[in-house]
């Protein structure tokens, strides 16, 4: 298979609405903050929206649906995924090939959660039936259980070891210190990563991210619109999803990117070693071993070296990973979390970097992962960026 | 057959079993599926010990230990593991029992061979 690329398509105006631990705001604040954020960044008026694509754990009962009368938005093409942590990327594809085919001329992607306090156990206890039935009678320890079972496994079967992930985690907080909106912003050492209390071992308190609430949030639309509003832009190279690939592993050992890699790669006629940065899905930092493998960073097994090896600092002159801190420095708001990734590579790409802006940050990855029905998460995406004209 | 026994999903079409329980078999999608005895042999495949949960009902009894597994009639399942920590290969017997707080849970014996 080959993945099509996107013509004439601009994703433009990453906004990112300071998190929060606490909230006393319903889910439709945040998504309004991160609208009204988007039309005064953009200039484009609420009116020309005429496509929304959004992502929440926490918007029911409400849905996509109910957020149009909500904002008086009428629009033509509407969507809503369930995908958590890969939706960032699946929003762009889809809202881009949208775009490409006339089906909407201005899309608004709108990710929102709610997710401090009980919030988190509450989604946990009706997150899946496989869930329900399989994962959360032993010990209602959410997504840290299939998580724990997953690095124990994968430490086992490479090697890898405490250190190698916490070698992630404290690039990550560096990167994170100065990206105005973390909320956790003190730098980590490798001694207070090793201290950390267990919390599901292997795992421990810095492998975890924090529930907390927010908003993130980008337009899709043509080109030649993002020029006349002198907008900067990124261009989309490529963009694929895969889900539940691999489902006879016993353990989970990789995502969906190793079956979509060589038609992504190609689309975008570049490799891996082309890539200024990586926006990497890090809800834990063994999944992002799995993107450093699965979309050929290293081969299959090998992440552990090549993360001894690798500076992941957005400014240490090696694979700039996770620019913004990621999640493990932003916290964690529910399927907002997927668009992390996206915001980020858009405002590197268009060398709008809130934080440490990468050198030379022409073409990117942003890569997704998530929704963990059962053992595994089962959705994968990535997409590779672009600075577009005048961006 | 004793109360300890093993019971899984077992599809009529396939006779192929699956976890979590499912109406229709994700094998064959046939529709016929019932609870049957099955093989409670097992392998570790991985481990985690939980020190925090969700639940108060949980809190009292951590460190807990909990397991995949995978089953010899070509199911995987998470478990709860009896007696404490157990590495990655070790056979164990799979049956029907009680979680630390009293709720029906799959818990894992090591020992036993095939
Ligand atoms: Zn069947």
């Amino acid at each position: 298979m080959t993945a099509r690329g996107y013509e004439g398509v601009a994703a433009a105006v990453p906004v990112t609405v300071p998190y929060a631990r606490r909230t006393e705001h319903n889910v439709h604040w945040w998504f309004g903050r991160a609208l009204s954020e988007l039309v005064r960044q953009s200039g484009i008026g609420k009116d020309e929206i005429d496509g929304l694509i959004t992502a929440s754990y926490t918007l029911r009962p409400d849905t996509a649906v109910s957020l149009t009368e909500y904002f008086g938005l009428t629009v033509r093409w509407l969507e809503d995924l369930p995908m958590g942590g890969a939706s960032g990327p699946i929003a762009l594809r889809h809202a881009a090939r949208a775009v490409e085919a006339g089906d909407a001329e201005v899309v608004a992607c709108l990710p929102a959660d709610v997710l401090g306090g009980d919030a988190f156990g509450s989604l946990m206890e009706n997150y899946s039936s496989f869930s329900r039935d399989g994962a959360m009678p032993y010990g209602e320890a959410g997504p840290n259980l299939p998580f724990a079972l997953i690095t124990q496994n994968y430490m086992e079967r490479t090697g890898a070891t405490r250190e190698e992930f916490g070698r992630i985690c404290i690039a990550e907080r560096h990167n994170g210190a100065a990206f105005p909106h973390a909320l956790l912003k003190k730098p980590l050492t490798m001694e207070e990563y090793l201290a950390a209390r267990p919390i599901a071992e292997p795992l421990h308190l810095y492998d975890c991210v924090m529930p907390c609430s927010g908003a993130e949030a980008f337009l899709v639309m043509r080109e030649d619109r993002a020029k006349s509003r002198k907008l900067p832009y990124a261009r989309i190279l490529a963009g694929i999803e895969r889900h539940n690939a691999f489902p006879e592993d016993g353990v989970q050992i990789s995502g969906g990117w190793p079956v979509e890699r060589d038609a992504l790669y190609q689309a975008a006629g570049l490799g891996p070693g082309d890539m200024a940065f990586l926006q990497a899905y890090d809800d834990y930092p063994v999944i992002v071993m799995f993107q450093l493998e699965g979309l050929g960073f290293c081969p299959a097994g090998e992440a552990p070296a090549f993360v001894r090896e690798t500076d992941f600092t957005a400014d240490g002159g090696g694979l700039p990973l996770n620019t913004g801190g990621g999640q493990l420095s932003l916290g964690q708001a529910g399927a907002v979390g997927g668009f992390v990734g996206l915001t980020e590579g858009l405002r590197q790409v268009t060398g709008q970097a809130l934080g440490i802006q990468v050198a030379n940050a022409d073409v990117g990855l942003v890569s997704g992962y998530g929704t963990v029905n059962f053992d595994r998460g089962l959705c994968s995406s990535a997409v590779i960026l672009t600075r577009g004209e005048g961006a | 057959m004793t109360a300890d026994t093993l019971r899984l999903p077992h599809c009529q079409a396939c006779q192929r079993s699956h976890w979590p329980p499912r109406e229709i078999c994700p094998h064959c999608l046939g529709e016929t599926v019932t609870w049957q005895p099955a093989d409670g042999g097992g392998q570790v495949m991985a481990t985690a010990t939980l020190h925090h949960s969700l639940s108060p009902d949980f809190a009292p009894h951590m460190p807990l230990h909990v397991a995949t597994v995978a089953l010899d009639c070509g199911v995987r399942a998470i478990v709860f593991v009896a007696g404490g920590a157990l590495k990655n290969g070790t056979r164990v017997i799979v049956t029907p029992g009680r979680g630390p707080s009293g709720q029906e849970a799959l818990v894992a014996t090591p020992g036993a061979a095939r």
